[in-house]
């Protein structure tokens, strides 16, 4: 493994720790104590308390870094929950089309590229407001409107692989069309529907907090690094650290789930880069 | 002209799918609209008065018809909130969206493109100090490109007005953080006009910084392709001048696809201005996206979307109509 993938992984892995281990031991996250005497405290303050403070506090005196840890787990787990659900989905979606053909195909192809035709950040504003902000609203939503790259790529796949020989050769030993999917087309397209999913990743991140901050995604008191830093939207000129301290997490974790998708996709060999890049865009 | 037809067909036939699947959003998402809308005195004959206005005591498939015709008949219906059509407001929010939209894309592509191709010619000298300042620009370009616009407006809005004043940077440097032009609305010729940039300098520059990473990317990608050709080799090998051979052979091939995606990437800046324009009360598409949406003001969000996604098949539509005369590979 060379830096490129060592260092992202690395980090990334780090900070997974540290969300899940770092909010059992640090003070409850979302407590609210004596809030005149602790609130907005400066990083590396002390409270009356005694409590240490190593990134400062938020304005209902609760410790930013047990926030932002906490805000890593939500964060997280709904870029990845997003990300996954949306691969699970496009594969499915994109391996069904291929194989029924007609007007499953045609229909999927059709929502698909209308979908696409809606900027993505348009679509989940769209959805969040009609069915109302939430966690699950959010996973959703990110899966809804993700799913139609990976379809493409399973779809065209999977149309190679129908052809093949040993599709023929299962068939005639009496396999279902369930059967032939799911172990001889699905498999063959999984490799590039795994790489398009993980890159989405930091995008989902990026895509929730940006739904956060606007109000319409991860709704506080549950932390998200959106709502944190909307949280110190108002505060950004006399306590700048409330909004400073997630977004530093968020762009670290969303640059470390860059370049790790870059580095993975540079391995995969093949067309030129800007054919890639294009074809990713499209 | 066969083939303009047909792709003006498939764009319009694209847009008949948007329009229809807004429709079946809105059917398929919880809540009833003409509950929304009455207060709770009303009465069943005060609702059904307002379902007939509406058009909700009609068929399903009447209640489509409408919407497609008066939708492609540029009559998105009249705003909830504000009682005035959809389309005035958006007429009104367009402009200003458009505004900052293609200068932060004009700003971005050139800085992105010049960043991009220094990566590339710095990749391609081959020694270790090249590749260390690639690198080390790819790590500053792809941070730039991770960080959420909102919360690098944030960060502007606290230097350039409080922190401005703090440290004593000069008048010119002390930019307003909020809206498009002075609320008082008293300058007029020139001066009106040198307060509405100064308005703009701080989203366009925040916008145009998150664009310029992402443009960087594809940039130097394709520069290192044109770089690493055999037909750069060729022209090397047969004597050209190294700047004859990088600008008439390299960047020749490299740049016709980032036109392109110039083309493909104005509807992502327009849509990704939404963030923007609600840190820096920006009046445009985008502040008018979140204002509806907590007014809970659905036929302007459903009509600026369908706007979003004309703006997105038009685009699209260009891309595809300028490439070939770009590039006689692809005709």
């Amino acid at each position: 493994m060379n830096a490129r993938v060592r260092v992202p992984l690395l980090f990334l892995g780090a900070l997974a720790l540290a969300a899940i281990v770092g909010p059992m031991l640090a003070h409850d996250p979302s407590a609210i104590g004596d809030v005149l005497a602790t609130r907005l405290l400066p990083p590396g303050a002390t409270d009356a308390a005694g409590q240490w403070h190593p990134l400062g506090t938020d304005r209902f005196g609760r410790d930013l870094l047990a926030r932002t840890l906490a805000a890593a787990r939500l964060s997280l787990a709904v870029g990845v929950a997003g990300s996954v659900l949306s691969g699970a989905l496009g594969t499915a979606l994109g391996a069904w089309a291929a194989w029924r053909g007609g007007a499953v195909d045609l229909t999927v192809t059709a929502v698909a590229d209308a979908l696409l035709a809606v900027p993505r950040i348009v679509l989940l504003l769209v959805v969040a407001a009609l069915w109302g902000p939430g966690v699950g609203t959010t996973v959703g939503v990110l899966a809804a409107t993700g799913w139609m790259g990976v379809a493409r790529l399973v779809r065209a796949e999977a149309l190679g692989v129908r052809r093949r020989d040993f599709v023929d050769g299962a068939r005639a030993l009496g396999a279902s069309d369930a059967r032939l999917l799911w172990r001889h087309v699905v498999p063959n397209a999984l490799g590039a529907a795994l790489v398009a999913t993980s890159l989405g990743v930091g995008n989902a991140i990026l895509l929730e907090s940006g739904l956060s901050f606007l109000g319409l995604g991860i709704q506080p008191p549950a932390p998200s690094w959106g709502n944190l830093i909307a949280g110190g939207r108002e505060l950004i000129v006399t306590a700048p650290w409330v909004a400073l301290v997630p977004g530093v997490a968020l762009v670290a974790t969303v640059l470390a789930c860059t370049l790790l998708g870059d580095a993975v996709r540079d391995r995969r060999a093949g067309e030129s880069g800007t054919a890639r890049l294009l074809a990713e865009r499209a | 002209m066969p083939a303009l037809l047909r792709r003006l067909g498939a764009a319009a036939a694209l847009l008949w799918l948007v329009v229809t699947l807004t429709f079946l959003l809105v059917r398929a998402a919880p809540g009833d609209p003409a509950a929304l809308l009455l207060p709770p005195t009303a009465d069943a004959a005060d609702e059904a008065r307002l379902r007939a206005s509406l058009g909700l005591d009609r068929p399903v498939a009447v209640q489509y018809a409408r919407w497609v015709g008066a939708t492609l008949r540029g009559d998105l219906g009249t705003s909830f909130a504000q009682g005035r059509p959809v389309a005035t407001i958006l007429a009104e929010a367009l402009p200003p969206t458009l505004a900052l939209g293609g200068a932060s894309l004009a700003l971005s592509y050139l800085l992105g493109v010049a960043l991009g191709t220094l990566q590339a010619v710095l990749r391609a000298r081959g020694d270790r100090r090249g590749r260390a300042a690639d690198d080390a620009l790819t790590v500053v370009s792809t941070a730039a490109y991770a960080a959420p616009s909102f919360w690098v407006a944030l960060g502007a809005i606290a230097l350039f007005t409080a922190g401005a004043s703090r440290w004593g940077f000069p008048a010119a440097l002390r930019l307003p953080a909020f809206g498009a032009a002075d609320p008082a609305g008293q300058l007029a010729g020139w001066a009106a006009f040198a307060d509405r940039v100064r308005h703009a300098i701080l989203p366009v520059s925040v916008l145009a910084l998150v664009g310029a990473a992402g443009v960087a990317r594809y940039a130097r990608t394709a520069v290192a392709d044109a770089l690493a050709g055999d037909f750069v080799r060729t022209a090397r090998a047969k004597g050209l001048a190294p700047g004859a051979v990088f600008g008439r052979h390299a960047l020749a091939v490299a740049l016709p696809p980032l036109v392109v995606l110039l083309a493909l990437s104005l509807p992502g800046v327009v849509a990704g201005s939404v963030f923007v324009e609600s840190v820096f009360a920006w009046p445009g598409m985008g502040r008018a996206m979140v204002q509806a949406i907590s007014a809970r003001d659905y036929p302007v969000i459903l009509g600026a979307t369908v706007l979003y996604a004309a703006l997105t098949i038009g685009a699209n539509l260009a891309a595809d109509l300028v490439l070939p005369r770009l590039d006689p590979r692809r005709r």
